[in-house]
């Protein structure tokens, strides 16, 4: 077998058992890997609570990783999510894919829950199990800083031990699994952390085409301005993405009452750059390295990290922003929903932030404090509790990430229909919509969006599951890579099939939530968007959403999809992807 | 939809790609729509339904790519792969179909997304917008018009064209429409006014289509005023920049440039190290197809290393370098830069021509003009056509 390594571990937490699984090559045909096969795993136990011990906690590598494809050292973390009650997963970066490729394994499922704290630590095909009792409670940059000579580290912070409902898992001490609070899943297992160190290959059907396809790959992310341009996300992390945010006026402020923020000129990538002086640092196997560090262990935050601890809070201090960032990252919780919390609870109690509560307050959540164990069940159950659930930024209870959606319609559609509740990533359509890219949409407009998302989000469940980071295909698309895929895996692949397939993993994904419960009633945005207006720049306003034009969207979307006009899966459609109909 | 069908349509007319009334365009969200009524549009249909695309364009381009595009596809495999630029980058090789059947069809877009038939249509798709089916098309053309001409003219060199083959390319030279005029006088300096700079880009963009010196798909344009570099946005046709002109502050202060032309890293390079103030990038043919034929005798790095070649060459004077599109360690910055502070305009192997202007667009237009004309000249010399 090339490309992938034809082993799953199935680790069994409660007695400390390993066993291999070793999936036929037609599962791994149909699903790829990543995101793909780990939704296959989930599949059968979709429907269970996040914290029944048999709920699997999935972490997989696709046949890319440890290849020499571009930006392939990344992975997908999975398990049904505590904040949004969906399917729960999410790309990371880091080395950890790498390392578990090169240790012999596709992926992990991690299942059970231990009486005490522990540890798994993975060298090659061996899984140890280690008392961890003494961490309770570390945070998860030291404890990773602590674990790096053991190999690539996931471990869970003070967030996820406290039940923070969108406690992320960090990886090799920066890289987050985050949005749906899979640290929780992890927690509840009472696995602290898991170190994996590897000393294989993945073995490649041919180098040499791989070499080749890979260079088309390279040349259009060196054509692509947002990727290696000199205002791109390598020369200044995806901080980059801020001054045009601002200039199209879909900067999320003020808790999304506005679009604009007066100060966002002063507070933008430059000003990082001019106080920070950072280095540039990456995942494995990227050349972009769109990461940006400083000093001894500090990085800064990325774009959606930045726009919303300052213009969602209205404050214009960048250290905040920083020292919020590193709070989030040691407490390992997510800093979209932890701002995006607290400019709810600002609105509700109509009060503004300073700097100091800001940081008082992401402490607070992380150690389940006060008025922070309330705050760390999210914005949606925080708004309900105080008879305010309009306050709430959220989709399927997941936090509104940093694009104002009454200016970017096809990121509204997007958001809407996403199966993780609310994600910028499933869909992507930043890319048309407002970086040009393959083409320029129109973004006020939802005519042709419908089949434009569906396909996006197929290509994405792809690039989840090959693995691929997503920034790439702001210069490359799924042609490059299923030339890649097939010189990696001998197999005979166009970039139809790969997206045939990832139409099979997204389906997969929409049953799992349509046995959840999930339907059209949940693939919706906040009211605010459809009756109050944005901004618009250098002055006026933006429309609010019409209501009907994106109801029409969507049941565009939902016939495009094949799902019913609710928004549920057909069993008709499901048989011709290969889908088992649900029990 | 159909109003993009209906513009893209009106491109491809305009731009003599296609003429009036040939052109099938299609786009499909829930349901297809169609420019017109034709037997084919069930197959195509059929196509939208199988693949996960948004549209797609099928016709005979207009004379004469029609009569290169037949030529080339008649007589090669399953697949052609033009050396110029665009191909390269992002086409990578067009298949060749037998016939416009569903089967072949879809068999050829599911890896690429173009393709040509043994007869000489031209098939696009897009997955986003019918504007990225256009853009798929005009390179389609402009790859076989550059493979057609460049091929004719190495096989001249070898003596190895046939009478018949002679005929041909008498033929489809006559349908070739002339180079571009000189005499085109554009704003001039001094600009007073960030206005003034964004009219003058404008208009330079507009003539440098309308001369042929760019097809409307490609090329980029700048303009240094105060510490700001103007630069159109990336993939905006040079006949439509209103509203689509970056600022770039010089001093790094703003990232608002990343929706900038991928040719902003030589933009910014030429105008930093350079006593120059506008910059204009075009696509012009004869340059390009001049510019692919190296007369070096016994390289070993021919047809491998091209691309890279680290040589100056020249044509009458004009230099000829070689880099990748953008940025990044082989990137045509790199090639072009240094030569800017000697020379005018600069030609780029199988891609375009970098003119300058030390005040506005004239001279960089004029320069332009002048390069394009000296290859298509020595072109046609060395073919016997004149
Ligand atoms: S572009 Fe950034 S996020 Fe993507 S693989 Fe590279 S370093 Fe990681
Ligand atoms: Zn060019």
């Amino acid at each position: 077998m090339f490309g992938w390594m034809g082993k799953v571990a199935r680790i069994d937490v409660s007695c400390q058992s390993l066993t291999i699984e070793e999936p036929p090559i037609e599962t791994y045909g149909n699903y790829l890997g990543g995101r793909g096969l780990a939704g296959h795993y989930l599949r059968n136990q979709c429907t269970f609570n996040w914290y029944d011990p048999a709920m699997p906690l999935l972490l997989f590598t696709g046949p890319l990783v440890g290849t020499p494809s571009p930006t392939s050292g990344r992975m997908t973390i999975m398990s049904r999510s505590p904040l949004t009650g969906t399917v729960g997963d999410c790309s990371v970066g880091g080395n950890l894919g790498t390392e578990l490729k090169r240790a012999g394994w596709d992926g992990l499922i991690i299942t059970g829950r231990s009486d005490r704290l522990i540890g798994i630590e993975i060298i090659d095909e061996r899984v140890f199990f280690a008392d961890a009792s003494g961490t309770a409670g570390n945070s998860a940059d030291a404890l990773s800083r602590r674990l790096s000579e053991r190999g690539a580290t996931a471990v869970i912070g003070p967030a996820a031990e406290n039940g923070v409902l969108f406690a992320n898992i960090i990886v090799d001490g920066h890289f987050a699994a985050g949005r749906n609070g899979l640290g929780c899943v992890m927690a509840e297992k009472g696995v602290k952390y898991i170190t994996v160190k590897g000393s294989g290959a993945t073995a490649v059907h041919d180098p040499v085409e791989v070499k080749a396809a890979s260079e088309d790959v390279r040349r259009l992310i060196a054509a692509s301005p947002a990727l290696l341009g000199p205002c791109g996300i390598s020369r200044y992390g995806t901080q980059a993405l801020f001054d045009l945010t601002d200039i199209r006026a879909v900067m999320p402020t003020d808790n999304f009452r506005k679009t604009r923020f007066s100060e966002a000129p002063h507070i933008n990538a430059h000003a990082y750059q001019e106080r920070y002086k950072p280095r540039k640092s990456g995942c494995r196997g990227c050349h972009i390295r769109c990461k940006q560090r400083f000093g001894a262990a500090g990085t800064l935050p990325e774009f959606e990290t930045m726009s919303h601890f300052s213009a969602l809070l209205c404050n214009d201090d960048i250290e905040t922003v920083v020292k919020a960032h590193e709070i989030c990252n040691a407490a390992g919780m997510d800093t979209i929903s932890a701002a995006v919390t607290l400019a709810c609870h600002a609105e509700i109690t109509n009060e503004r932030l300073r700097p100091d509560e800001i940081i008082s307050l992401l402490s607070d959540i992380g150690d389940a404090r006060g008025l922070g164990k309330e705050l760390g069940r999210g914005a949606a159950r925080y708004a309900l509790s105080r008879g305010r659930p309009d306050l709430a930024m959220t989709v399927k209870n997941q936090e509104i990430p940093a694009y104002d959606p009454r200016g970017v319609y096809g990121m509204a559609l997007a958001y809407a229909t996403s199966t993780r509740g609310a994600c910028h990533l499933r869909a992507y359509p930043i890319s048309h919509e407002i970086l040009r890219k393959p083409v320029p949409t129109d973004r006020f407009s939802f005519d042709g969006k419908a089949r434009i998302i569906k396909i996006s989000e197929d290509a994405n469940a792809v690039i989840d599951s090959l693995t691929a980071c997503k920034f790439v295909f702001f210069g490359a698309t799924l042609e490059e890579y299923a030339r890649i895929f097939q010189a990696v895996t001998g197999l005979k692949c166009t970039f139809q099939d790969l997206l045939h397939i990832g139409d099979r993993i997204y389906y997969q994904e929409r049953i799992m939530n349509s046995m959840n419960g999930f339907s059209a009633f949940d693939d919706d945005l906040p009211q605010r968007f459809f009756t109050e207006p944005a901004d618009r720049f250098p002055s006026g306003e933006t429309p609010p959403l019409s209501r009907s034009d994106f109801l029409n969207a969507r049941s565009d979307y939902y016939r495009i999809r094949g799902l019913d006009n609710q928004g549920n899966p057909r069993e008709d459609k499901a048989r011709s992807l290969g889908l088992s109909w649900k029990a | 939809m159909e109003s993009l069908i209906e513009k893209y349509e009106g491109k491809l007319i305009e731009a003599n790609l296609v003429d009036e009334g040939k052109a099938l365009f299609g786009a499909v969200n829930v349901k297809p729509v169609w420019n017109r009524s034709d037997r084919r549009t069930a197959t195509l249909a059929r196509l939208l339904d199988d693949l996960s695309i948004v549209t797609i364009i099928c016709a005979e381009p207009a004379e004469p790519y029609r009569s290169m595009v037949k030529h080339i596809a008649a007589s090669s495999g399953d697949c052609v792969k033009p050396h110029d630029n665009e191909t390269r980058t992002f086409l990578h090789d067009i298949p060749v179909v037998g016939g416009l059947t569903s089967l072949e069809l879809k068999s050829a877009l599911s890896h690429r997304k173009g393709a040509v038939s043994k007869e000489g249509i031209v098939i696009a798709t897009g997955t986003v917008s019918p504007e990225q089916a256009y853009v798929t098309f005009s390179s389609i053309c402009f790859a076989f018009y550059v493979k057609y001409l460049g091929d004719y003219l190495l096989r001249a060199r070898e003596g190895n064209i046939t009478r018949r083959e002679q005929n041909i390319f008498r033929k489809i030279v006559q349908k070739i429409p002339e180079g571009p005029k000189g005499d085109v006088r554009l704003m001039r300096a001094p600009f007073e006014s960030e206005q003034k700079v964004l009219r003058a880009i404008e208009e330079a963009g507009a003539k440098t289509v309308h001369s042929g010196l760019v097809d409307s798909s490609f090329g980029n344009i700048s303009y240094r005023y105060g510490g700001i570099l103007y630069i159109s946005q990336t993939g905006c046709p040079l006949d439509e920049l209103a509203g689509h002109i970056d600022p770039c502050p010089l001093d790094g202060s703003s990232c608002v440039a990343i929706t900038a032309s991928s040719e902003l890293p030589a933009h910014l390079t030429i105008v930093t190290e350079n006593p120059v103030s506008a910059v204009l990038h075009g696509h012009p043919k004869f340059s390009v197809i001049m510019s692919l034929l190296c007369e070096k005798a016994d390289c070993n790095q021919r047809g491998t290393r091209c691309h890279h070649c680290p040589e100056v060459r020249y044509i009458e004077g004009i230099p000829i370098v070689a880099g990748d599109v953008g940025a990044g360690l082989r990137g045509i910055h790199r090639a072009v830069q240094p030569l800017m502070a000697k020379h005018r305009g600069v030609v780029v192997y199988g891609h375009g021509v970098f003119s300058t202007g030390r005040y506005d667009f004239n001279e960089a237009y004029d320069e332009m003009a002048r390069i394009e004309n000296t290859c298509r000249n020595r072109y046609f010399n060395a073919t016997d056509v004149s």
